[in-house]
């Protein structure tokens, strides 16, 4: 199961959280910042999986975001690792080459491929055609309306 | 934000941010612009207010609402409470359609939890839209029924989530597969279920599977997908039915590997990794320890593997987790041996990933056959070396599971360099534990043992086990064989050499481990004399330079009052050796006595200050007997002695001191030398009533010295000064205080001291009769004279007006029965001895109160002061 899913800037703010598990809002900012903290300050050539407390970080670097998810003892780390491959690419199909920029102005299309894909630390969907063909109905939709 | 993005914000065309610049990219543009935080902090709280005022408008507009949300939500992410809006998300969800009710719901899942009281307004929303929306609405209610519906409120749903099942869109049933295992598994998890929400857990195990089993073999590979979770729940509850659909499952993963899925669900070559793991997931379940299912399983894994072999990530994944499996399934020696070898590629591979995947499905080969590691020797040395730490901790992990006796000593020193090396209290807490758990498990000596434990018990104290030093302590006490004597020996050795090394930053455990050690064990070595361990104990307890002064009080208090405890415990059992020493050295000295023929020496004990005794004439009738015994005396005196003297090193503020005046006509010793050693001094520091208690006491063995035998023992008992801080340099705590003033009023009287802690070795459980029958006796007499009889403390509420206690009756059957109840030292000695001590009570009858309280009786517990 998953607990968390971060995305931040390579400078360490955040661009968007979503909690799997419930923590208290007094205490996201300091999970935030020292997951980050930890995940940033790993060496390039060392392994994307951390012993963080009592769990399991993996994140993965891209040019200008780093995705961080918070995982727990049973779940397979590169299979995590993978799935944030994917849910990447799923935004870069959406938004044509997706970045910083786009996660900035369209949280919430970001929020929902993200919930489409994971829905409450569960794999949910991982064929981005059909996560995609579900978002542009909803376009065509809200376009008609 | 940095100035560079922000400078790339600026010259976006507007059309990014939706129509002309929108009032997002305006809230973006100037935070980028914000130069320090509380500035940012200024813009973020002046935007919530604005758009508070904008969502309250009385016109409800789905579009000013959504850009509101969209602006809330950044702002959450900055770490902004938005608590305020959520009543207008769920407006939103409400009346809005398409994106802007998606929105809405979105907004409800970030801002709502469990406990929420809106959570209600919600549900009824998502009834709604359940019932009565199109395929888009439906989908999106059942994603939120399937994170957010509050545990009263299943009931009510289900149902209709379940209709959804049938579905003619294949989205609309994955979702409602995977808001049903929500439903049915997390509610069950949750054990604040009342009776009548359980029914919806269990009502049929039999329904719930139909339920399961129909989307399992739902024709679109989605739903059959999501309801993958909900069979490992089912699993893990009832595996013997689960077993049913092995063939089922084994064809499933048949049709994934040979690439019969469409091609949409693949990634990067490799079909649908993620419905493999989950499938290999429920094998590793569903087939361990059954051989009879493993059988079917073993064909589909080996094939499952071989596909596996690609230069993907992801492919690697499905690897490990074949790997996985396989290491709980019963063994297959052929796929266990290309198991081996992909390990061993993963291991030498050049990414760090790969390599950290391998160590870990080596640790789960391992667990099974630890022999698996020796083939891949070399690649685990390297992994140890690491400068990765992820690599270096999951080695270290795989080393524990492959520890035997003649390693051991290997992987502990491997795992304390880790150990130093450290700054996550986290791992440091596991290492710890660890170490210690393969130490007890495996030692080869225990030489080594005890050098471990020292060595972890002196680390930091948050990192320390709970259960040491106990674990170390028992292992001490239980051991019956030849190993326990070189145990215990070893232990005193380094504990020994540790207390000499104690500073403020010394851990609790090992202060507790040095105390306990020298107090119980350190008969074992009869070179150590009691007195220098009562001298080491009192040290450690007031350390010297803190006798004087005010710092006095600070520096003691900054022993915590457990580990006092345990120090005056410590000290007791040392003192009950010495006081049974001088005791055996008095019934010496009355043996000579009696054998020499002049007999004119006075059993009386002298009384005033500076009486140094009559040095009298032995007649010594017997020169070698006496020599004997003599030399077993001076023994014990070297020992008053050298007590005496360390004390006198220490400042002039000397601990109190009992003095029991004692006849000075002693074997061997002039005069000189009894003035020498202290004889001749009383020191009376405390001006409390004790002493004068002490006094009488006294008093009163010499006046009856025909009547009780006790006086005649302690005849001739030597001066001594009692090791023990004053009370004020303690803390207040009344259970420290009731120790010390206990091993004060024993050491008055060694004899007793002797009955009471007998000094035999070993730990002897005391046997405590917790309804003090001794007591009966006593309590009958006082109740004969007319004393009322004992009332707990919630009746004497009831009954505060009109009664007429004996308070004193009170008192001391309260005070009993609750210095029988404190646990606060280790061995249950306060207690008792003051059960015993009242044995004895003829003595104290009408002449001192017992109640150690009382002296202080602004420190009385409730339950006593009335």
């Amino acid at each position: 199961m998953m607990k968390f899913w971060f995305v931040v800037n390579r400078q360490g703010q955040t661009r968007l959280t979503r909690y799997f598990e419930f923590v208290e809002e007094n205490k996201r900012a300091a999970l935030e910042k020292d997951v980050v903290t930890v995940c940033l300050a790993r060496p390039p050539r060392q392994c994307s999986f951390v012993e963080y407390k009592n769990f399991r970080l993996i994140f993965r670097c891209y040019a200008s975001v780093v995705c961080i998810v918070g995982i727990d003892e049973d779940e397979n780390e590169l299979a995590i690792y993978e799935l944030i491959q994917n849910f990447v690419e799923t935004l870069d199909k959406y938004f044509n080459r997706v970045c910083e920029l786009d996660i900035l102005f369209h949280l919430d299309k970001v929020h929902v491929i993200l919930e489409e894909t994971v829905m409450g630390g569960q794999v949910l969907e991982t064929n981005n055609a059909r996560i995609l063909s579900l978002l542009h109905q909803m376009d065509q939709t809200s376009r008609e309306k | 934000m940095s100035r560079v993005f922000g400078r790339a914000l600026a010259v976006l065309p507007a059309e990014l941010g939706g129509s002309a610049p929108g009032p997002l990219h305006t809230l973006l543009s100037a935070l980028a612009s914000a130069s320090s935080r509380q500035e940012e902090e200024s813009l973020v709280r002046k935007e919530l207010s604005i758009i508070h005022q904008q969502l309250n408008t009385a016109n409800f507009n789905p579009d000013v609402a959504s850009e509101c949300l969209v602006r809330l939500i950044y702002c959450a992410t900055l770490g902004y409470p938005i608590g305020f809006c959520t009543i207008h998300a769920l407006t939103l969800a409400q009346r809005g359609s398409s994106w802007h009710k998606r929105l809405g719901y979105l907004a409800c899942c970030l801002l709502l939890h469990e406990n929420h009281e809106l959570l209600l307004l919600l549900v009824n929303t998502l009834m709604k839209d359940l019932q009565s929306g199109g395929p888009l609405e439906m989908g999106m209610a059942l994603m939120v029924a399937g994170q957010l519906t509050p545990p009263h409120a299943v009931s009510s749903i289900m149902p209709i989530v379940i209709d959804k099942l049938a579905h003619s869109r294949e989205f609309v049933r994955q979702k409602a597969v995977a808001a049903l295992t929500f439903l049915t598994f997390r509610s069950c998890s949750d054990k604040s279920l009342d009776n009548e929400n359980s029914d919806n857990c269990h009502p049929s195990n039999s329904y719930q599977r139909d339920v399961f089993l129909r989307a399992f073999g739902d024709r679109d590979p989605s739903v059959m997908a999501a309801s993958l979770p909900a069979l490992l729940h089912l699993a893990k509850r009832d595996p013997d039915w689960c077993r049913t659909l092995v063939p089922a499952l084994v064809g499933v993963l048949r049709q994934v590997i040979e690439g019969r899925l469409h091609g949409d669900f693949s990634f990067h070559g490799v079909p649908s990794p993620w419905l493999q793991i989950d499938l290999l997931r429920l094998f590793s379940l569903l087939g361990k320890g059954d051989h009879g299912t493993s059988q079917q399983i073993y064909e589909v894994l080996g094939e499952c593997m071989e596909r596996a072999r690609s230069k993907q990530m992801s492919a690697w994944a499905v690897l490990s987790e074949c790997i996985r499996t396989l290491s709980v399934l019963p063994p297959h020696l052929e796929l266990w041996t290309r198991a081996s070898d992909f390990v061993g590629e993963m291991l030498q591979s050049s990414n760090a990933n790969l390599q950290y995947m391998g160590v870990r499905c080596l640790a789960d080969m391992a667990r099974v056959e630890p022999g698996t590691v020796l083939c891949h020797r070399p690649s685990v040395m390297c992994a140890l070396e690491q400068p990765d730490p992820a690599i270096r901790r999951r080695t270290l992990e795989l080393l524990c599971r492959v520890v035997g006796q003649e390693n051991v000593e290997a992987v502990c020193g491997h795992l304390l360099s880790a150990l130093r090396d450290t700054q996550d209290p986290y791992e440091a807490r596991s290492l710890a534990s660890r170490t210690l758990d393969l130490a007890y498990r495996f030692s080869p000596n225990s030489e080594w043992l005890v050098g471990i434990v020292t060595e972890v018990l002196s680390m930091r104290e948050e990192i320390i086990p709970p259960d040491e030093p106990g674990r170390f302590l028992w292992l001490l006490v239980k051991e019956e064989e030849e190993s326990a004597e070189s145990l215990k020996f070893h232990a005193l050795q380094a504990l020994m050499a540790s207390s000499t090394a104690i500073s403020s930053r010394t851990s609790q455990p090992l202060l507790r481990a040095i105390t306990w050690v020298l107090g119980e064990i350190s008969h074992v070595q009869p070179d150590l004399s009691p007195a220098d361990i009562s001298s080491r104990l009192s040290r450690i307890l007031v350390p010297p330079a803190s006798r004087q002064g005010s710092h006095a009080r600070a520096s003691s208090l900054s022993i915590p009052i457990e580990t006092q405890a345990w120090l005056l415990t410590g000290l007791s059992k040392v003192l009950s050796r010495q006081a049974n020493e001088l005791g055996n050295a008095s019934l010496i000295t009355e043996q000579i006595r009696e054998e020499s023929k002049d007999g004119g020496q006075d059993v009386e004990m002298t009384r005033e200050a500076g009486g140094g005794g009559e040095g009298g004439s032995f007649a010594r009738k017997d020169t070698d007997h006496f020599l004997e015994k003599a030399e077993i005396f001076s023994k014990v005196d070297d020992q008053i002695k050298n007590m005496n003297a360390s004390q006198k090193n220490q400042t002039s503020s000397s601990p109190e001191v009992i003095e029991i005046k004692v006849n000075g006509s002693q074997a061997g010793l002039s005069s000189e030398e009894c003035n020498e050693s202290g004889m001749g001094e009383r020191v009376d520091i405390m001006g409390t009533s004790d002493v004068d208690q002490d006094k009488v006491c006294l008093d009163k063995y010499e006046t009856e010295a025909g009547k009780s035998e006790i006086s005649k023992e302690d005849s001739g008992t030597r001066q001594i000064k009692l090791p023990l801080p004053t009370l004020d340099l303690l803390s207040d705590d009344p259970c420290i205080q009731q120790l010390i003033d206990e091993l004060r009023r024993l050491w008055a009287s060694p004899s007793l001291f002797a009955t009471v802690l007998p000094a035999s070795p070993g730990c002897q459980t005391p046997l405590v009769d917790p309804s003090l029958p001794f007591l009966d006796g006593f309590v009958a007499e006082a109740m004969r004279k007319g004393a009322a009889p004992y009332i707990p403390p919630q009746l004497r509420q009831l009954d505060k007006q009109g009664s007429s206690y004996d308070a004193r009756e009170i008192q001391v059957s309260g005070a009993f029965s609750e210095s029988v109840g404190h646990g606060t030292s280790p061995t249950s000695t306060a207690g008792n001895s003051w059960a015993q001590e009242a044995g004895n009570m003829d003595h104290y009858q009408g002449q001192i109160e017992i109640c150690p309280l009382r002296q202080n009786p602004q420190r009385m517990s409730p339950a006593i002061q009335l």
